[in-house]
C-alpha cells in the first residue's frame, strides 16, 4: 500500500510553484471577468489609465501652455501615474475577496493569492501604460530620453512595493470592515496634493521639504523624476525610509492576512 | 515558559540568527567600542536683503500659498556652502579631506576607505553628510550644522563655514549695489552724449550760414520791404494823379523808371526773406527743428540725472547682509552618535525583515499538495 502521495511534505519550490500556478490563472480570471472577451477587450487593461493620463496631460496643457522649469509633458505623467500606481493597487484590493469567496474553497486558493492577483494585474498594467505613454512622448518629442534608466526603475520598483505592502495591510481591513472603503475613498483625495505627484520637494521652502519628506510616495517620485531628468533635479530621496515603511507596514498586514484566512476558513 | 521555549525556537532558526541576531552584535559592538565620537558645532545667522521695492511681508504671504516664500538670498547662501568653491576653500586651509581620511576616525565614518571613492567629488557628497542647514522662525533665520570627529575641527570649520558664506554675501551686496548704480550712470551718460550732439548740429547749422539769430536777423529785411512797398504805394499814387491831371508831364516817365526799380528791388528783397533754399524764413524752420531736439536732449539729461540720484539713494538702503546671532562654539561633549538608538534600529529592522521573510514563506507554505 502506498498513501505516501498523500502524506509527502510539499517541499517549499514545490509550494512555490503551486502558488504561482494559482496567482497566475487568478490574475487569468480576473482579466476575463472585469473586461470580458468583447471588443477591446483586456487591451482596457492599459488603455483606461492611458485615457486619464491623456485627459489631464490636455486639461494641463491647456491652462498652462507654457512649460515651467521642468518640461511639462513627463512632468505631469510621472506624478499621475504614480498616482495610478498606489490609487489603483489599493482600491482594487479593497473588494479583493468579496466577490471570489467561492474560489476559496478551492484549498489552494488562499485570500493572499486573491490580494496578489489585484496587486499584480494593477501594476502591471499601470506600469504598461506608463511604459507607452513615456514612449509616445519621447516619439512626439515632448519627453526626454530618461537619463538615468537605473534610477527611473528604481523609483517605479519601491514605488511598486510601497503599494503591494499598503495594499495588503489595507485590503484584509477592508475585507474585515466595509467602512475601511469609504474612509480610503476620502483618504486617496486628500492625500492626492501630499503624495509627491505635482511638486518638486527641491522647489518647496526649507521646512516643507522636511515635512514632504516623511511621505514615503514622495521619495519615489523624487527618485523617478530623477532618473528622467538626470542630476539637474535635484531629487530629494531615502530609499532606506521607503524599505523601511514598507517593511513596517507589512508586518501588520500579512498577520491581518492570515486573520481574514482563518475567519474565512471558519465559516 | 513559554517565552522561553519560543525565544529557544527563533534561535534555532537561522534566519533569526543571519537576520535579527548577528546584526545586532555587530551593532552593539560598531556602536560601543568603535564608532567615532562625533561633535557637532552649530552657527546661526540672518542673511537680511532690505530692497525698498520689494513686496511686504504681507504681501509675500498673500503671493505664497500661505506660506512665506522662502528667502533667494538664504537660498544662495546654503548653495554656496554646499558647494564645491565652498570646500575647495576648507580643504586647501583646514586640510578638511585628510582629517576626514585620517585613521583615528572610525573605518565606516572615514573618508577614502573604499579605494574608489576617493576623488573631490565623493569627498563632496562626504562633505555634503556632515553640514546641515535648518530654517526656522518667521525671519529666515538659517542654522548651520557642523559635524566632525575633533572638537577643535568642528569649531574651525563652522566657523571658516560662517566666514565664506559673509564673505560671499558682501560680495554680492557689492556687486548688486554697483549694478544698481552703473545702470543709471549709464543711462546719463548716454542723455548727455545725445544732448551734446544736438548742440553741435545747431551749432554747426548756423556756423555753416553765417546766422546767429535767424528771428533778428529777418527783420532787418522786413524792416527794408516794409520801406520799399511803402515808397512804391506813394509813387504809384503820384503817377495815378499826374496822368489824369498832366499826362505830357516829363515826370511822368520818371516816376514809371522808379516805379520799375523800386518793384526789382522788392521782388529781390522777397526771394531773401522767404524764397527757395538759402532763405532766412527756410534757415528759420530748420533751426526750429534742430532746437525742439537740443530742448528734449536737455530734459533727457535731467531725467537721467534725476534718476541717478535716486539710484544713489536706493542703493544706499538697499543692503544684502549676514547678520550673526550666534557664533559656534566649541563642542565639549560628543552628542552623537546616538549609540543606544543605532543598535536599536538596527535590531528593529532586522526584526522586521525577519518577521515579513516568515510571514511570506509561512503564506506560500499554505499552498499543498
Amino acid at each position: 500500500m502506498s498513501i505516501s502521495t498523500d502524506i509527502r511534505v510539499t517541499s517549499f519550490a514545490e509550494s512555490l510553484t503551486i502558488q504561482r500556478r494559482v496567482v497566475y490563472a487568478l490574475v487569468l480570471r480576473e482579466i476575463l471577468t472585469r473586461y470580458g472577451r468583447h471588443g477591446l477587450g483586456f487591451l482596457w487593461l492599459f488603455l483606461e489609465p492611458m485615457l486619464f493620463s491623456v485627459g489631464v496631460l490636455a486639461v494641463w496643457k491647456l491652462f498652462h501652455a507654457t512649460h515651467l522649469v521642468l518640461p511639462l509633458a513627463p512632468f505631469t505623467l510621472s506624478g499621475y501615474a504614480t498616482v495610478l500606481v498606489w490609487r489603483n493597487t489599493i482600491g482594487r484590493v479593497i473588494a479583493a475577496v468579496e466577490p471570489n469567496r467561492a474560489l476559496l474553497h478551492h484549498r489552494n486558493v488562499r485570500v493572499i493569492d486573491l490580494f496578489l492577483a489585484r496587486i499584480i494585474l494593477e501594476l502591471g498594467s499601470t506600469t504598461t501604460s506608463f511604459l507607452v505613454m513615456y514612449g509616445a512622448l519621447m516619439a512626439l518629442d515632448l519627453a526626454p530620453w530618461p537619463a538615468d534608466l537605473s534610477a527611473m526603475l528604481m523609483g517605479w520598483g519601491a514605488l511598486s512595493l510601497l503599494s503591494a505592502s499598503l495594499a495588503l495591510l489595507v485590503g484584509p481591513l477592508a475585507t474585515l470592515n466595509d467602512s475601511v472603503e469609504r474612509v480610503w475613498h476620502v483618504f486617496s483625495y486628500l492625500f492626492l496634493p501630499a503624495s509627491g505627484a505635482f511638486f518638486v520637494v527641491s522647489a518647496l521652502p526649507m521646512r516643507l521639504q522636511s515635512i514632504a519628506l516623511w511621505v514615503p510616495t514622495v521619495h519615489c517620485v523624487e527618485l523617478l523624476r530623477q532618473g528622467i531628468f538626470g542630476r539637474a533635479y535635484h531629487g530629494h530621496y531615502d530609499l532606506g525610509f521607503v524599505f523601511t515603511v514598507c517593511l513596517a507596514v507589512l508586518v501588520p498586514g500579512l498577520y491581518l492576512v492570515r486573520y481574514v484566512q482563518s475567519q474565512v476558513e471558519g465559516e | 515558559m513559554g517565552g522561553v521555549d519560543r525565544l529557544r525556537r527563533w534561535l534555532a532558526d537561522p534566519l533569526f540568527v543571519l537576520l535579527v541576531l548577528l546584526p545586532g552584535l555587530l551593532a552593539v559592538v560598531y556602536e560601543g567600542v568603535i564608532a567615532s565620537d562625533v561633535y557637532i558645532a552649530e552657527a546661526t545667522f540672518v542673511v537680511h536683503n532690505e530692497d525698498p521695492h520689494a513686496p511686504g511681508r504681507f504681501a509675500g504671504l498673500l503671493a505664497g500659498v500661505g506660506l512665506p516664500p522662502a528667502d533667494e538670498t538664504s537660498s544662495a547662501v546654503v548653495a554656496f556652502v554646499q558647494s564645491r568653491e565652498a570646500l575647495k576653500v576648507l580643504d586647501q586651509d583646514l586640510g578638511y579631506g585628510r582629517a576626514m581620511a585620517s585613521a583615528s576616525v572610525d573605518p565606516l565614518s572615514r573618508f577614502g576607505v573604499l579605494p574608489w571613492r576617493r576623488g573631490f567629488e565623493y569627498l563632496l557628497l562626504y562633505y555634503r553628510d556632515r553640514i546641515a542647514f535648518a530654517e526656522g522662525g518667521a525671519a529666515n533665520v538659517l542654522t548651520l550644522t557642523v559635524r566632525a570627529y575633533e572638537p577643535g575641527q568642528t569649531l574651525s570649520i563652522a566657523s571658516r563655514l560662517v566666514d565664506l558664506a559673509e564673505a560671499k554675501v558682501n560680495a554680492l551686496d557689492r556687486s548688486v549695489r554697483d549694478d544698481i548704480v552703473h545702470f543709471a550712470e549709464t543711462d546719463l551718460a548716454d542723455a548727455h552724449r545725445l544732448s551734446l550732439e544736438a548742440d553741435k548740429v545747431l551749432a554747426q547749422a548756423r556756423a555753416g550760414r553765417g546766422v546767429y539769430d535767424p528771428d533778428r536777423q529777418v527783420a532787418v529785411p522786413l524792416v527794408v520791404l516794409g520801406k520799399l512797398e511803402e515808397e512804391l504805394a506813394s509813387a504809384r499814387t503820384l503817377l495815378g494823379s499826374l496822368e489824369q491831371i498832366a499826362p505830357k508831364n516829363p515826370q511822368v516817365e520818371v516816376l514809371r523808371r522808379q516805379i520799375e526799380g523800386i518793384e526789382t528791388q522788392l521782388a529781390r528783397e522777397r526771394r531773401s526773406v522767404a524764397g527757395q533754399d538759402g532763405s532766412l524764413s527756410n534757415l528759420a524752420e530748420t533751426l526750429d527743428a534742430l532746437n525742439v531736439e537740443h530742448v528734449a536732449a536737455a530734459h533727457v539729461v535731467g531725467a537721467a540725472i534725476q534718476s541717478l540720484t535716486v539710484a544713489r539713494a536706493d542703493a544706499r538702503r538697499r543692503r544684502i547682509y549676514l547678520e550673526r546671532i550666534a557664533d559656534p562654539i566649541r563642542p565639549d561633549v560628543a552628542l552623537e552618535p546616538y549609540r543606544l538608538r543605532g543598535v536599536l534600529a538596527v535590531l528593529g529592522l532586522g526584526l522586521l525583515l525577519w518577521a515579513v521573510i516568515r510571514l511570506l514563506v509561512s503564506a506560500v507554505r499554505e499552498h499543498q499538495h
